[in-house]
């Protein structure tokens, strides 16, 4: 089939050099795909000093717009406001796709508001859970079905994660595709060298918060200790919950048993994971969950608690899993212990076999691929008129659908008024990125290099 | 199963019949990846897929003779698409296919369906209105007592005021009467803490009589200033602020928990409102005395009386619902004298509060719509043995 390139905007409030799984899985799908051979852009806010127009690796580049930021690094909500500038992007890059991503991003469903005002075809990435009961999940819901209404594809992490879009926003499930996260495995390979063979040494990579499962870890590791003298903890991260972890150390006299490394940067994480023997994750909602693909990647046993898309992610094999309560907990990771022991006699779960099977489950460039057949499903899709828009919108809710259609149809006349005030033939186009010239440079640095 | 996810745009369907494309499908672009990955690791056998009608799918009913010729021609093995063929695979929805294995929920391995496949389980796991309790009448019904004494309460206090206010009630009565009342409850509560042995501690005490005492003296002190307060303020102003603290005193009062020492927040709130109600009532009677008469008695109304009231609840249902006659009967009684309609009015609002809402309540829980799912965020169950 002849490919066709396309231009593609990354929208998201969240990137680098914030850090997580939404701003890997922008980052690494967005360099895939330019290596396919489609232009992408990142549009994010400003962070800091990071301001304007930035090119990362390979030139990807990315806009840091200008914007209030309210709550955990989301922007504050304007509905039009963001539409000039986003319009200039759109028409500047000659975008023919905008991808948003993550559901509690302000940036996100302005952009797909105003490119759909625009007439540009959108797709919506979903990267997490949420429940149906508290009152910022109904907020959210009605938020995400007035975004998804209009969105031509939808895509989840897992198909749990699916399962919960499709019930949020009242889609039609055939207009969801599922594609999971990645990891880069070069970036996770066991070393076997690194762990002292004294111990088994169970790992715990995890913000230290309370959506994480920290009260679980908390009462699990004394009862550990206690069951498995020759088990000790190396746990890294920070947040709110560290006093408790700091507080269970002092109780049960485990200094030299649990060692809190604090906050972990992602360059180090591996180094952190080769240490251990098992990987232990406590999450009480994950949709993915890359930490349990890198800690099997690195060779680690897992054990980690059965909810949301985790049963999903690693084959039975790798993990133990456990119901998130505290005997559970204890239980499975005594199992795990007890393969440690066992493992050298079975070289089917040797660390390496682990590393090359998560090779070849996951990859970016597999993401990629997929991303782009989603791509090319939309691209051909008639404009619907108007009042089709109007009319998905209308079917939101009693009130609801009538406040989105207003929203709509003023982001449609400012639509209107932006395209008189600067004709879209008066906006100048973006030069293309020099990659050839890029490729050029850098094979001759790496040379020079490579002599010296 | 998803019998009605709202899908209110279902026809909005990507798929073109005409489609060429789709009309000419191979089997090559049916698996969305190719390389395959060893998927029976785990040691699965590979099941025939039974096929079954799902509302979710009705999209491939259209497609189905197409999707019996490309069974005819092609022999099950050929659907494994080699990665070569992945690259071509991508220019249209595949929807059409005949699968060779069941689709799993998982994501660790490649399967021959598409990303956007769904599949029969889909929302399987989907929980309705698991945790729903079904409510018994006339538990619900003694529940109800406590958001009727607090109205009849209400009514009560304000009757109180009128009668100041019209002088038909003497401040010196008025101080005598909350006193006595004040203690003999006081009396009361402990005799039934010695008699019942509960953990409650003796309230009487000297350090609370001296500070009831001193808090008496101080708003003996101010009741002047309290007295012309609002001299300014126009009478109808006073009236309807008046109303409206007295709608967030009722909107906020703690009716819920059992707690009988400290007040927090919602509660809190209401008792302000209440005390502010008051203050703006009493700065519009004519007499020092009548001012102090009627603000201790605001404060023992609504700071004292609510813990007693949720003892007496504690302790027997018939006592409370004893009380609630009582009060009720006392607030319409007191009002017969001053306007019929209200307290006509208040006697209806009871009855209805307390015989026609659970019935309501009871009614309206089939309209319940609860969903739960492993997307929900799990609670951790912990035990604490060392604790």
């Amino acid at each position: 089939m002849p490919k066709r390139a396309l231009n593609i905007c990354m929208v998201s409030d969240f990137f680098y050099p914030s850090m997580g799984g939404v701003e890997s899985h922008l980052y690494n799908n967005s360099q895939c795909l330019m290596q396919r051979g489609h232009k992408v852009v990142i549009v994010t806010h400003a962070y800091g000093n990071r301001q304007g127009v930035r090119y990362l690796v390979g030139g990807l580049k990315v806009y840091y717009m200008p914007a209030v930021i309210v709550y955990s690094n989301a922007s504050l909500p304007t509905f039009f406001g963001t539409f000039p500038i986003f319009r200039q992007i759109f028409i500047r890059e000659q975008i023919d796709i905008v991808h948003g991503h993550q559901a509690f991003s302000t940036f996100c469903h302005e952009a797909i508001l105003h490119a759909r005002s625009l007439g540009l075809k959108t797709v919506f990435t979903d990267h997490s859970l949420l429940g149906f009961a508290d009152a910022s999940g109904i907020l959210l819901n009605k938020l995400l079905k007035f975004t998804l209404s209009d969105v031509h594809h939808a895509i989840c992490v897992s198909h749990t994660s699916k399962e919960n879009t499709v019930l949020r926003a009242a889609l039609d499930p055939q207009q969801v595709s599922v594609i999971p996260n990645a990891i880069i495995a070069e970036q996770f390979e066991p070393d076997p060298g690194a762990r002292d063979p004294n111990w088994i040494t169970i790992v715990v990579l995890s913000r230290l918060v309370y959506r994480k499962g920290i009260d679980l870890l908390v009462v699990a590791v004394p009862r550990i200790c206690q069951l498995h003298p020759r088990v000790r903890f190396v746990i890294g991260g920070d947040g709110p919950k560290r006093i408790d972890l700091e507080q269970m150390r002092e109780r049960f006299m485990l200094q030299d048993r649990v060692e809190l490394l604090g906050s972990v940067k992602a360059a180090d994480v591996r180094s952190v994971l080769v240490r251990g023997d098992i990987f232990l994750n406590t999450s009480l909602t994950e949709a993915f969950c890359i930490a349990i693909v890198e800690a099997a990647s690195c060779g680690l046993l897992v054990v980690s608690t059965k909810v949301g898309g985790i049963p999903e992610v690693l084959p039975r094999y790798m993990v133990t899993f456990a119901f998130p309560e505290e005997d559970a907990v204890v239980e499975a990771l005594s199992q795990a212990i007890a393969r440690v022991d066992d493992r050298p006699n079975h070289p089917e779960l040797s660390p390496q076999r682990f590393h090359s099977q998560v090779k070849k489950m996951y990859s970016w460039h597999n993401v990629a691929e997929r991303t782009e057949r989603v791509y090319s499903q939309i691209i051909d899709i008639e404009e619907p008129p108007l009042i089709e828009r109007f009319r998905r919108y209308y079917g939101c809710g009693l009130v609801a659908g009538k406040i989105f259609c207003l929203i709509a149809a003023i982001d449609f006349l400012i639509g209107a008024v932006l395209a008189w005030l600067w004709p879209k033939e008066q906006i100048e186009l973006a030069q293309p990125f020099a990659s050839e010239k890029y490729q050029r440079t850098i094979n001759q640095n790496r040379l020079r290099h490579h002599h010296q | 199963m998803p019998t009605r996810i709202g899908v209110p745009f279902l026809s909005r369907r990507r798929d073109n019949p005409s489609d060429p494309a789709v009309l000419g499908s191979s089997p090559t672009r049916l698996s969305p990846l190719g390389h395959g990955l060893d998927e029976t690791a785990e040691g699965s056998p590979a099941l025939p897929k039974k096929s079954s009608a799902s509302p979710v799918r009705t999209g491939l009913s259209r497609f189905s003779p197409h999707r019996g010729a490309d069974n005819a021609e092609a022999p099950s093995g050929l659907y494994l698409a080699t990665p070569h063929a992945t690259a071509t695979a991508s220019s249209t929805r595949p929807t059409v296919f005949q699968p060779r294995r069941p689709w799993r929920k998982l994501l660790y391995i490649k399967q021959e369906y598409p990303d956007d496949y769904v599949d029969d389980t889909f929302l399987m796991e989907l929980q309705k209105n698991a945790n729903v309790r079904m409510y018994d009448y006339s538990t619900v019904v003694i529940q109800t007592t406590v958001i009727t004494q607090h109205l009849s309460s209400i009514m009560i206090f304000i009757s109180v005021f009128i009668n100041l206010y019209r002088g038909s009630l003497a401040g010196r009565t008025l101080v005598w009467c909350s006193s006595i009342s004040t203690v003999l409850g006081f009396v009361f509560w402990d005799i039934l803490n010695m008699y019942l042995r509960t953990p409650e501690q003796r309230i009487v005490r000297l350090n609370l009589i001296k500070g009831a005492l001193l808090f008496a003296l101080l708003l003996f002190g101010l009741s002047p200033i309290l007295r012309t307060l609002t001299e300014d303020t126009s009478r109808d102003t006073i009236w309807a602020m008046t109303v409206i603290f007295f709608g967030v005193n009722l909107a906020f009062h703690d009716y819920s928990t059992g707690n009988l020492t400290n007040i927090r927040f919602p509660g809190s709130v209401s008792l302000n409102a209440a005390v502010l109600a008051s203050v703006l009532l009493a700065s519009q009677l004519n007499n020092n005395l009548s001012v102090f008469a009627f603000l201790s008695f605001a404060l023992k109304w609504f700071a004292l009386f609510p813990i007693f009231r949720r003892y007496l609840k504690r302790i027997s249902d018939a006592a409370s619902m004893a009380t609630t006659m009582v009060l009720a009967l006392m607030a319409t009684a007191l009002f017969m004298y001053i306007n019929k309609a209200v307290a006509l009015l208040h006697i209806f609002s009871s009855l209805f509060i307390t015989f026609v809402c659970p019935l309501w309540l009871i009614w309206v829980q089939r309209y319940k719509n609860e969903i739960h799912g492993p997307w929900d965020e799990a609670r951790p169950i912990v035990h604490r043995y060392f604790h």
